[in-house]
């Protein structure tokens, strides 16, 4: 099986807090691996290792190494623009930029010297496959914030594949949404793993049941468990797994 | 009983301080309304020679197009720095106790600041180009904390989206930062405009000259302003002008800058209902 | 764990450049104060007697510090008791729909130019306040305070309303649950709390007081030295700022009035800079990045 991200002994301290204790995560190429875990065990911290957005965070201090095909994100001469344009992100609440739906899916093109006829033409194939272009065909000069939550959310996902990354991190894309939308949100991830290299970050088990390959369970800042999601769900094999799982703690 | 009697005369006495303030106000308009008569646009248009007020009220209007133009991307890019670039850093801190104090500065000790470093260190002498530069210091406060102001109003979950997407801080700030922000940016032009259009002390010795008599030619020329004018024939000059064109003086500098001071409130307003997403 | 610049850095270092350039202004302001004043007290210029007479050498600074004292003084008299009592007027007695349109006349106050003031003061309040109190000419102390309390009034009203207004509901809540009145819920709970925002904001007030030209000018009377008590508001009184201002008309560069000037537009600055390091600390500034 071939990795395509993997955290070496991923340390993150907050101040004094150490949040995240030598974590190694593997991220298995072209799968859905998800990352479940209690509320502040690490789950959003580690995400932000994989594409160095926890270099925005105040304070934040990371120690130990995390890979994208087998080399350094965090070497001295990788440029993190650089990381981010391979590795995208989708975050917990929509966060459209101030800007029409169009120039939304627009601009990670733009910044890439995308122009022209193919600009329009990749914008649209990112809204089809965010299952979006329907909705919004014929209002692509509004304002991004007309659009409902859900697809706001579809916004910034068509958003992220537009540039066509080579991995998708989404911080709990649906704990904003409504059940119905998310579970088409759901559907959508699960189409795009045939495609993308994707690690979802969820507080909810039955969704990472749902639409994950692999899965990691993280407490208090350990990588307690990793495991296919089959076994790891129907065969855990630590206590604290288990303990979790019948919803112990939260 | 007397809990009720207190609150009713509480009220009653803030009432009337507020409308103290309400008649003060209405109180200098109706002061000022003589002038109206004299608002012909012959009088606006008319040269200082011919009893009008062209040349104060172009003069005016050089100084602060000029001292906008200047002040605009200095207070801009400052503002950008201590928000979006180094929030945290010494130079941030220094630079905005440097604004406060900057902002208290009385504009007497600008006009003497202005005089020796533009007038006589940097040789400029007396002129439209020495009121610039001495606005330019005037106005930088207010542009700074204007812009500061409207950048701060833009949430963090947009700078991450854009870098998340993989774009550098520059291009955060060029294609999506400034351009949201750009109306509270010129609601701040505006403002500084304001502020100067109604401001005597400042260029009493930089900008305004005593005999001076037209619009000026050059930059180096001195220059007329409305305030300027006002304040000479009120002090120094009593008679020289009657009474009804000393009061269409007065009218045209206070149109001058309500018009401004307005134009910046109503886009401040305007500004804020756009970002109440 | 490294970052490669390039680009970015390069615009960091122009704007870095660009904010400096606020430190250097400030910096050369008080640069050239202090050096063309420090031949006034070098050559012992300034003295401290009740004299401010150019044209004999005579620069005694009680003339002109106890003027502006006396105005100052006398400005935030008026508008401090009419600045904080309209501020809880429009951010507690006031419905919400009328407070923008309240906000805009004490708003319309502050946007009118300082020259304005000083005209309206020359040809009515001066003429008024003479006829008051039977005086050959009206430009005295009392008309510069009443002018300078119009012209500050808009500061402590619109600062002190913020911060009434940014009292937390759930404080005033308390109380009044407790069974308080509305002023006795205001006296002890929602003023104390506002207490430094508009102890500060009367601060900033005496500020602009104290740095005011144009208008005391025309409405003070200016003469050489003051005729009465410091308590006398009748008599005329000649400020800092308007000493400087008409100095500067006349006085030749390097001379003895001229260091003289600068030497009081040194004080000035001290004066003010104390006045607002003072209301600063009251305020706390923090500024923050909003967090989504």
């Amino acid at each position: 099986m071939k990795f395509k991200m993997e955290t070496v002994d991923l340390n993150v301290w907050y101040g004094r807090n150490h949040v995240l204790r030598d974590v190694c995560f593997k991220v298995p190429e072209r799968r859905v691996t998800a990352v479940i875990g209690p509320s502040g065990c690490g789950k959003s911290t580690l995400l932000r290792c994989l594409n160095r957005m926890i270099e925005t965070v105040n304070g934040a201090r990371v120690k130990g190494d995390v890979l994208l095909d087998g080399r350094s994100i965090y070497d001295s001469n990788v440029d993190a623009v650089e990381v981010r344009k391979k590795v995208g992100m989708v975050f917990q609440k929509p966060n459209p930029l101030p800007k029409s739906i169009f120039e939304n899916v627009a601009f990670g093109l733009k910044i890439r010297g995308v122009r022209g006829a193919e600009l329009v033409r990749r914008v649209e194939e990112a809204l089809r496959d965010a299952e979006l272009w329907e909705d919004v065909k014929d209002r692509l000069t509004e304002s991004a914030f007309k659009l409902s939550v859900g697809q706001q959310q579809r916004l910034c996902i068509a958003r992220a594949i537009a540039v066509r990354p080579e991995v998708i991190l989404m911080d709990e894309p649906c704990s904003a949404l409504d059940p119905i939308t998310s579970a088409k949100i759901e559907q959508l991830i699960r189409k795009l793993s045939a495609e993308y290299t994707i690690v979802v970050v969820t507080h909810n088990m039955q969704q990472a049941r749902r639409i994950s390959d692999y899965t990691a369970f993280l407490y208090m800042g350990r990588l307690v468990e990793w495991n296919s999601t089959k076994e790891l769900f129907e065969r855990p094999e630590k206590e604290l797994t288990k303990s979790y799982l019948r919803g112990m703690f939260g | 009983m007397r809990g009720r009697f207190v609150d009713k005369m509480l009220t009653a006495v803030c009432g009337l301080s507020f409308t103290l303030l309400a008649l003060a106000l209405v109180g200098l308009l109706y002061i000022l309304s003589p002038g109206l008569k004299t608002l012909t646009p012959s009088f606006l248009f008319l040269s200082i020679h011919e009893g009008g007020v062209l040349e104060p009220t172009v003069g005016t209007i050089y100084l602060f197009a000029g001292g906008a133009a200047i002040v605009a991307p200095i207070g801009t890019f400052t503002a950008v720095y201590m928000v979006e670039y180094a929030p945290k850093s010494l130079l941030t801190r220094l630079v905005d106790r440097t604004i406060n104090n900057l902002a208290g500065v009385p504009s007497i000790i600008f006009g003497l600041f202005g005089f020796t470093f533009f007038c006589k260190f940097m040789g400029l002498g007396v002129s439209l180009l020495s009121g610039w530069l001495t606005m330019a210091c005037m106005m930088l406060p207010i542009m700074v904390r204007s812009v500061e102001e409207v950048l701060r109003t833009v949430p963090e979950s947009v700078r991450e989206a854009s870098l998340s997407l993989g774009a550098t801080k520059w291009q955060t700030v060029r294609h999506v930062i400034l351009p949201a922000v750009m109306p509270g940016i010129l609601t701040g032009i505006v403002l500084s405009m304001a502020r100067i259009s109604g401001e005597t002390a400042a260029i009493l010795f930089t900008a305004c000259f005593y005999t001076m008599r037209g619009l000026p030619r050059t930059v180096l020329d001195p220059v007329l302003t409305l305030t300027y004018y006002l304040f000479i024939h009120v002090v120094a000059k009593p008679g020289e002008l009657d009474m009804p064109s000393l009061f269409g003086l007065a009218l045209t500098l206070f149109m001058v800058t309500i018009t401004l001071s307005s134009a910046a409130f109503a886009l401040r307003a305007y500004f804020r209902r756009r970002w109440r997403i | 764990m490294g970052l490669k610049g390039g680009r970015t850095d390069a615009f960091k270092l122009i704007f870095g450049v660009c904010a400096f350039i606020s430190v250097v202004i400030l910096f050369l302001i008080i640069a050239f104060t202090l050096k063309n004043a420090v031949p006034a007290f070098y050559r012992k210029l300034l003295t401290f007697e009740n004299l401010w007479a150019a044209e004999y050498n005579k620069f005694g600074l009680y003339t002109l510090v106890a003027s502006t004292a006396i105005v100052s003084a006398g400005s935030l008299a008026i508008s401090t008791p009419i600045g904080i009592l309209s501020a809880l007027f429009i951010a507690k007695f006031t419905p919400s729909y009328l407070r923008d349109a309240f906000k805009t006349v004490v708003e319309f106050l502050a946007m009118i130019p300082s020259v304005i003031y000083g005209f309206i003061g020359y040809m009515f309040l001066a003429p008024a306040v003479a006829r008051l109190f039977g005086l050959n000419f009206g430009q005295n102390a009392l008309s510069a305070s009443i002018v300078l309390a119009v012209m500050v009034v808009p500061t402590i009203v619109s600062l002190s309303t913020e911060v009434i207004m940014s009292v937390p509901r759930e404080y005033e809540e308390a109380a009044m649950a407790l069974g308080a009145r509305g002023w006795q819920t205001l006296l002890h709970v929602t003023i104390p709390t506002a207490m430094p925002g508009i102890v500060s904001s009367v601060m900033l007030a005496f500020g602009r007081a104290i740095g005011e030209t144009i208008a005391v000018l025309m409405v003070a009377g200016c003469p050489t030295k003051l005729s009465g008590p410091i308590w006398n508001f009748l008599q005329p009184v000649y400020p800092m700022t308007a000493a400087i201002a008409m100095g500067m008309g006349e006085a030749e560069a390097g001379g003895a009035h001229y260091h003289a000037l600068f030497a009081v537009a040194a004080i000035l600055l001290v004066f003010v800079f104390v006045v607002n390091f003072a209301a600063d600390i009251l305020r706390g500034r923090a500024p923050r990045r909003m967090v989504a």
